[in-house]
């Protein structure tokens, strides 16, 4: 049951983490859902649940990951990342 | 050369594909070589790496974050103006690949423990595919112009003209592609004494004192001299010398483990 409830969860974060991507900043939150829907679905798997739900769960959160990721990664341009940055205030 | 490519009409940047690109071929070429040795299933590789990802990101962004901690408060601005600014820090600055090394180690230290997986079979899996993402890393940096190298007019040179980080119309040292290459040979060199399995051997140790030693080196070529130094040394060559300490270490003790060297 425990792991049929945290397939539930990954399923959820991993949905929300992939709606976050259209809104600017709300990517962070849907990488850090992305993030918890991943370490669910793989707590679920090991907790003896396999089905659709873990699987979705686990994909999606790795979609939204992934996604999110991109506008929060970025390489070390300290100059010219942080000159822009700080021209901005 | 080209920081952001056009998707569906929304500009990507390359570094950012590339590091999926690199993740994508880390969890093949991990998987492929868990079932070569069949010691440790590939599943629990597969989901040890998504732990060592999140850690990867994390720890990588964090280093970032605390090696330029001095430019994070804007004199004369409110706090409200503050936090806009370090949440336009944290979304759009950059990362640091020895915290993301140390991250994505905790992370998979965190999978192993937790669902009590064999740390060192799993660590000795993956540690060959480590390279190959770093060697993808790198390919991003020279396509963003960051990471770039020092000014230098001969051969080899090359000459950015839409860089973000690296000054344009400028001939630099393109450290970034020495440093890919050398990741390459190391992830070839670790992958053949993986694939002739050496059990004397801890690939883990090799790994980190021959990056450590290779980024040491280029170190010197670096131009970007805002990622932070301390006595003439940048903060990447004192975490160099600690990574090759701790390399020297996991080599000894698997010597000892085996009986070449006495304990």
């Amino acid at each position: 049951m425990e792991g049929k409830n945290l397939a539930v969860g990954s399923l959820v974060c991993g949905i929300l983490s992939l709606v976050c991507i259209f809104f600017g900043y709300g990517a962070l939150v849907g990488l850090i859902l992305g993030i918890v829907a991943i370490v669910l679905a793989v707590n679920a798997k090991k907790n003896g649940f396999e089905d659709g739900m873990q699987k979705a769960g686990l994909i999606l959160g790795i979609i939204g990951t992934v996604l999110c990721g991109i506008t929060f990664v970025a390489c070390a341009l300290c100059a010219g990342v942080l000159a822009a940055a700080s021209s901005m205030y | 050369m080209f920081p952001f490519i056009e998707i569906f009409g929304r500009q990507i940047p390359v570094y950012a594909l590339m590091a999926i690109l690199g993740a994508a071929a880390i969890c093949v070429t991990a998987v492929i070589l868990a079932k070569k040795r069949d010691c440790i299933s590939a599943e629990d590789i597969f989901y040890m790496l998504l732990y060592a990802g999140i850690g990867c990101l994390i720890g990588s962004k964090l280093l970032y974050l605390i090696v330029s901690v001095d430019v994070y408060w804007l004199d004369g601005k409110s706090l409200k103006e503050n936090l806009r600014y370090w949440l336009v820090l944290l979304t759009t600055g950059g990362l640091v690949f020895y915290g993301g090394l140390i991250g994505a180690a905790l992370g998979a230290l965190r999978y192993c423990t937790h669902f009590k997986i064999p740390v060192g079979k799993a660590f000795e899996t993956v540690v060959p595919a480590v390279p190959l993402f770093h060697f993808f890393g790198r390919l991003g940096c020279f396509a963003a112009g960051c990471c770039y190298g020092k000014e230098y007019d001969g051969a080899l040179s090359v000459t950015f003209n839409h860089a973000i980080g690296a000054p344009n119309g400028v001939p630099l040292i393109p450290v970034q592609l020495f440093e890919a290459a050398g990741n390459l040979l190391l992830f070839t060199v670790l992958t053949v004494l993986y694939l002739k399995t050496l059990p004397k051997l801890s690939l883990t140790g090799l790994y980190l004192v021959c990056y450590s030693v290779m980024r040491f080196t280029l170190e010197f070529f670096r131009g970007d001299d805002i990622r932070g130094n301390a006595l003439s040394l940048s903060v990447s060559q004192w975490i160099s010398l600690a990574v090759f300490a701790f390399g020297i270490v996991l080599i000894v003790r698997k010597c000892q483990k085996c009986k070449i060297l006495p304990p």
